[in-house]
């Protein structure tokens, strides 16, 4: 009898765990933090450096993006390009304020991930993954794909050589 | 008798007529061409000669100022390890060499992409980087002293900021397009930000210009 009742509290801690991680589940599906629209311009041959562009939009409070981190380069950072007395300037951001309720875009000519040192070539179509560090929100793991930003043209074109 | 004079008088007007309209005529572009043109940009009434300076191109070879001439130049400073501003402006001339070629045929021209960056960047690199963004697209580098010769002649500026790692340090940069005649010098400089709409369109207004009196 001892044992049953013991197995029902047992059952019943599960339950109450599995509620639990439901409830979690639910409130997880919401994020404050949304990272999308997440592109890299693909590379032409023998560029050594990449940049990435997305938007974050966040649902919550007051947040700041912290870090970036990918293996698809020996280094990333934060960087934005200012014009500063007609001269664009890439300076490292240590953190990005995300203000409550605010979409903050990585666009660009502005603010970007800084890929340095890319282990290979970013190939249009080809998608590499990014980890972004939020001081409140944690971290989040997101998909980049990577865009011919020449647009549709160029490709048709190189298609159009291909063709007998 | 009557007949003849009605031709006469016919003839009279229609003289007076075509008269006003190339007087009309003639004042507008007189006037227009008083204004100075507005660009993204600036526009030079007097084109600006570039000086003496020899160059590397995309395949080794020599380069010098006399080889701009005979068609038109956009030129862009930058550097192959850019990969924000330098990309986006050569994406965007690609645009502007195709939209040129579609409207002004008789405008043959040429896009070189300058690197600041030669202790990085060599011919092999720029050509396979400028190459990428348009098959014509050309490169130039060269010594820094050579170098600097070019890029005050169309006021570039840029500098390497201190305290960075020597392998992958960024220059900050001008990021400004100058155009140069088919006389080989300076005759605009379009400003940042660059749309390919933008800047064919004001390329469109200098060709109509000065097309005919650039060589």
């Amino acid at each position: 009898m001892i044992a049953t009742h013991r197995g029902l509290a047992r059952l019943g801690r599960i339950v109450a765990l599995a509620a639990a991680a439901v409830l979690g589940v639910a409130v997880a599906a919401e994020p404050a933090i949304r990272v999308q629209n997440a592109w890299a311009r693909a590379t032409p041959p023998g560029a050594q450096n990449g940049a990435v562009y997305l938007q974050i939009a966040n649902h919550g409070g007051a947040d700041r993006l912290v870090g970036v981190r990918t293996s698809a380069a020996h280094a990333a950072e934060l960087h934005t390009s200012a014009t500063r007395d007609g001269v664009v300037e890439m300076r490292r951001v240590d953190a990005l304020p995300i203000a409550a309720g605010a979409t903050v875009e990585l666009a660009p000519g502005g603010t970007h991930v800084m890929l340095f040192g890319l282990a290979a070539r970013l190939e249009a179509g080809a998608h590499v993954g990014l980890t972004l560090t939020f001081a409140n929100a944690g971290e989040i793991d997101i998909d980049v794909v990577i865009v011919d930003a020449r647009g549709p043209p160029a490709t048709t074109h190189e298609h159009g050589h291909d063709a007998p | 008798m009557r007949g003849s004079s009605v031709a006469y008088v016919a003839v009279a007007a229609g003289i007076a007529i075509l008269a006003g309209i190339a007087a009309s005529l003639w004042w507008r572009h007189g006037a227009r061409d008083a204004r100075p043109l507005e660009i993204g940009g600036y526009v030079f009434p007097e084109p600006r000669s570039l000086g003496a300076f020899e160059l590397v191109d995309e395949s080794g070879g020599k380069f010098g100022p006399q080889d701009f001439a005979g068609r038109w130049s956009f030129l862009y400073f930058g550097y192959t390890y850019c990969p924000d501003v330098c990309p986006l402006a050569l994406v965007e001339l690609a645009d502007v060499k195709k939209r040129v070629a579609e409207r002004l045929p008789s405008a043959t021209l040429g896009v070189y992409f300058v690197s600041i960056d030669p202790e990085r960047d060599t011919p092999e690199r720029l050509r396979e980087y400028v190459t990428y963004f348009d098959a014509d697209f050309r490169g130039l580098t060269g010594d820094p002293g050579q170098l600097a010769v070019l890029a005050n002649a169309v006021g570039a500026v840029y500098f390497v900021p201190p305290g960075q790692d020597p392998k992958t340090y960024l220059v900050s940069h001008s990021s400004s397009i100058a155009l140069l005649e088919p006389s080989g010098r300076l005759r605009a400089v379009f400003t940042s930000p660059h749309v390919a709409g933008q800047v064919a369109d004001d390329f469109a207004a200098i060709f109509a210009r000065y097309g005919s009196t650039a060589r």
